[in-house]
């Protein structure tokens, strides 16, 4: 059957069967009957400071989330980007409390962020270790800098104010900065991934390798730049984190990972089943804000959080993989 | 009788892979099978070892109907298979590998180790007396030809009445061949039948009582070796010629190509003293305005040159000119930005992101073009009017340009494929280097895609086009460099265009 079509708009509504409908919006649909239930459940849930909360609460996390998603658009996982995270967050705080002004802080965290990333592209890229392993290793060494550089002990005492706005401050009284910078953040890769040449050919990449070398793209580049944007968002989200804390955690990032995870594997059941969207990935970051919003005011303890947190990866990652070829390694 | 297929026919989606074919395997005897890539042996072999089910068909085992669930089912039954690829445990030892699945116990539960490697001595010594083997070393130290060995020697093991060799010599030294060769022997005086495929031609018509040859799928011919001598030339014939079978649509009326007289432009890439893996060529210059086809049997190493072209540095070494400038370390990137074009084989695989839209696949090569630089902003609508106009002056057939490159057929597939060339790039490139451009095309979109070769050199672009389909070669080009074992032989111009001399070239054969 080839019906020629007047127009984009017309293939659209054609080709949409039901079972495609229901996988691309069946994580809408979640996150919406769960933004109704906890309406109803409680009364603090839907009012406007608490949405705006839960924008703040996430911010951090979305910002790991959307650097994750350009990671695996090139077909690369990052393990390493919750250390990346307490690295950044503590680098900016011991710097400025040595006296470092608060830009060359910011830009020596985010240096180290990216130089993170490089090295694991070089491991990766370069030496053909699995992205996998690679930066499940640069984790673990991470980690133990992390409590080298802070003794262990949290950074706090002499951290300028003009810093703790980042992370505390608020438009107008009402609108917090980490929310803003995770819009621009989302808007901006958004913008990136979607409508430049950069954005196709990292999913060229990542969608088949070879098809896109013998296109004449630079497949090595791509990958790194995957990695290193991971890392570098990473280091984004730390600086927010130590800011909005007030202080420096030699293991502050580290739930980020899982949670970046899973806000990506979420976001690749809906818009494009199967591939890793900015979109997407801040639509699961959403979906996890909300959840943990919600149980919480609820009543509900962290722990029963976790389960149900991992019950919903586990249903995302399920769904994906029926219906698309997720290969990961 | 061992083991015979009765009208086996299979259906992969897209293609048929096997066309009514029956085949009879005889006690104690060796049957060898050929065919060009993509005859469909691999599919038949799966069929007889119960790797793959047929559409239609029967399998008979002394008369009576069967059916192998899985492969462990035809073991069973007595029908053993030794692959291509090879499916030994690297990290078990040689004498582990040849029980694996059949591990004598002790209690019921725990290996017999010491039963395990006497298994394998004995039979190592049965089948192959003249090689020894270390059965207690770790079967991926052992040099490749002693893992083909072990290979067989865990086929031999559950005691088949049917072995299937699939090509075991093709990275054989000489020697073991030699070895392998006198298995082949003992294996059939001791009653069992061997199934042997190869590309060495002459190394099946040696070992084999009677051949089978496929071509695309269906049993062209079944020769038996005491009714008369076989010929690499009679085999390859078999194989390739396509006329004999009554597809005339492209005739070699030369005549009726004189009007294909064109002024030849510049020389566009001329290699000499050019080798890579699989092949060594003299000297080859392709002008503007020309298409030169490469004919020769798989393996024969045309692909592979053609393929090197397109990525110099990887592929190969020696003296390569294009457009008068030394390409010979260029990358993919580099040959591109040159002005050279690869329309590779198997689209999928080389040439397409399987989840992406007819769009996205075709403006893949050329998408910088209808972007706002530097920053590489994509201008949708210039995009998809470029997609739009490419649709249809190629004539794909596609519901929109928002499809998904999956819905479409294979010969339309093929078409994006080469428009990916053209994306918003339309005489741009100055050679076109195109592999089995019409593997898994219907006919009506086959003379398209010859049409559109035509058309891209009479625009002025060197045109280099392999293929295993003889006609389509003879159709397009308009001189011929037949390959064989790896090395280009004379050339045929276009007014000595006949399958016999294709043939004859592509067999040795100098008349």
């Amino acid at each position: 059957m080839t019906i020629t079509a007047t127009s984009e708009r017309d293939i659209v509504v054609r080709k949409i069967s039901f079972g495609m409908l229901a996988q691309k919006y069946s994580t809408l649909v979640v996150l919406v009957v769960l933004f109704i239930g906890f309406s109803v459940a409680t009364d603090r849930f839907f009012t406007s400071t608490n949405l705006v909360n839960i924008l703040q609460q996430i911010s951090m996390l979305t910002i790991v989330a959307v650097g994750l998603t350009f990671g695996f658009a090139a077909k690369e996982m990052d393990l390493s980007v919750g250390y990346v995270v307490g690295l950044a967050g503590l680098l900016c705080p011991l710097l400025m409390v040595a006296g470092t002004p608060i830009p060359l802080a910011i830009l020596a965290a985010l240096g180290a962020g990216l130089a993170v990333g490089l090295i694991n592209s070089a491991l990766v890229v370069g030496i053909g270790v699995p992205s996998l392993i690679a930066t499940l290793a640069a984790g673990s060494i991470l980690w133990g800098i992390n409590f080298i550089i802070s003794g262990g002990r949290a950074i706090y005492g002499g951290i300028p104010d003009g810093y703790l706005v980042l992370g505390q401050g608020k438009i107008g009284a009402f609108f917090p900065y980490p929310a803003l910078i995770m819009l621009l953040v989302v808007g901006l890769s958004w913008f990136v991934m979607e409508r430049t040449t950069f954005g196709r050919y990292l999913y060229a990449v990542g969608g088949n390798a070879r098809a896109a070398e013998l296109s004449g793209i630079n497949v090595k580049s791509y990958r790194v730049y995957g990695l290193a944007l991971s890392s570098f968002f990473a280091a984004i989200s730390g600086i927010i984190l130590s800011a909005r804390l007030g202080s420096g955690q030699p293991n502050g990032g580290e739930t980020y990972l899982l949670d970046g995870l899973a806000a990506v594997f979420i976001g690749m059941t809906m818009l494009r089943p199967g591939t890793a969207t900015v979109m997407g990935t801040f639509f699961g970051a959403l979906l996890i804000g909300i959840m943990n919003n919600g149980l919480n005011l609820m009543g509900m303890d962290t722990y029963i959080q976790s389960i149900v947190k991992g019950v919903i990866i586990v249903i995302a990652v399920s769904v994906v993989s029926r219906s698309t070829k997720l290969r990961l390694l | 009788m061992a083991i015979a297929l009765e009208n086996i026919s299979k259906q992969w989606p897209g293609t048929l892979a096997l066309d009514n074919v029956s085949i009879e395997i005889q006690e104690g005897r060796v049957h060898g099978v050929v065919g060009e890539n993509g005859a469909g042996k691999s599919t038949l072999m799966g069929v007889l070892s119960g790797a793959v089910m047929p559409t239609n068909g029967t399998l008979r085992m002394a008369g009576q109907a069967i059916a192998f669930e899985n492969p462990a089912a035809a073991v069973a039954t007595g029908v053993s298979l030794v692959s291509q690829e090879g499916n030994l445990v690297p990290h078990l030892t040689a004498a582990e590998n040849i029980c694996l699945g059949f591990e004598p116990a002790k209690g019921g539960f725990f290996i017999n180790r010491g039963q395990v490697v006497r298994q394998a001595e004995e039979l190592a010594r049965q089948w192959f007396p003249d090689t020894p083997i270390q059965l207690n070393r770790r079967v991926d130290e052992l040099p490749y030809a002693d893992q083909k060995v072990v290979e067989i020697l865990r086929a031999l093991h559950s005691r088949p009445k049917v072995l299937i060799l699939d090509e075991p010599t093709a990275t054989l030294p000489a020697k073991e061949k030699q070895s392998l060769w006198n298995l082949i022997h003992t294996l059939s005086k001791a009653g069992m039948s061997v199934v042997l495929i190869s590309h060495f031609l002459q190394e099946v018509i040696d070992l084999s009582d009677e051949i089978t040859v496929l071509q695309d799928g269906r049993k062209v011919s079944h020769l038996v070796k005491s009714n008369g001598d076989i010929t690499e030339r009679q085999l390859i014939d078999l194989m390739l010629n396509r006329a004999q079978r009554g597809e005339t649509n492209y005739h070699f009326d030369t005549t009726a190509m004189t009007n294909r007289e064109k002024d030849l432009g510049e020389t566009v890439v001329n290699v000499s003293g050019w080798t890579g893996d699989h092949f060594s060529v003299s000297q080859i210059a392709i002008r503007r305005g020309e298409i030169l086809g490469l004919i020769g049997l798989t393996g024969s190493g045309h692909f592979e040159f053609a393929q090197s072209l397109f990525e110099p540095s990887k592929a190969a070494s020696g003296q390569y000119e294009f457009i008068g400038r030394n390409v010979g370390r260029s990358s993919v990137r580099e040959m591109k930005r040159a002005g050279a074009a690869l329309v590779p084989d198997h689209r999928m695989i080389n040439a397409m992101v399987s989840d992406w839209t007819v769009r996205e696949n075709m403006s893949m090569a050329g998408v910088r073009e209808t972007s706002i630089k530097p920053f590489g902003l994509i201008q949708r609508r210039r995009e998809t009017n470029e997609v739009l106009r490419l649709i249809k002056r190629l004539n794909i057939k596609t519901s929109s340009a928002e499809a998904k490159i999956v819905e479409l057929s294979g010969g339309n597939k093929q078409k994006v494929s080469v428009a990916k060339w053209l994306f918003a790039a339309e005489e741009r490139y100055s050679l076109f280097i195109f592999l089995e451009p019409t593997e898994g095309v219907d006919v009506g979109a086959k003379r398209e895609i010859h049409e559109l070769i035509k058309k891209l050199a009479d625009q002025g672009a060197a045109v280099v086009l392999a293929s295993s389909d003889l006609l389509e070669v003879a159709y397009v080009a308009d001189r011929i460099v037949p390959f064989r074992q790896g090395r280009n032989s004379d050339e045929i111009e276009r007014k000595d265009f006949n399958e016999a001399a294709f043939i004859n070239a592509i067999a040795g054969v100098t008349q």
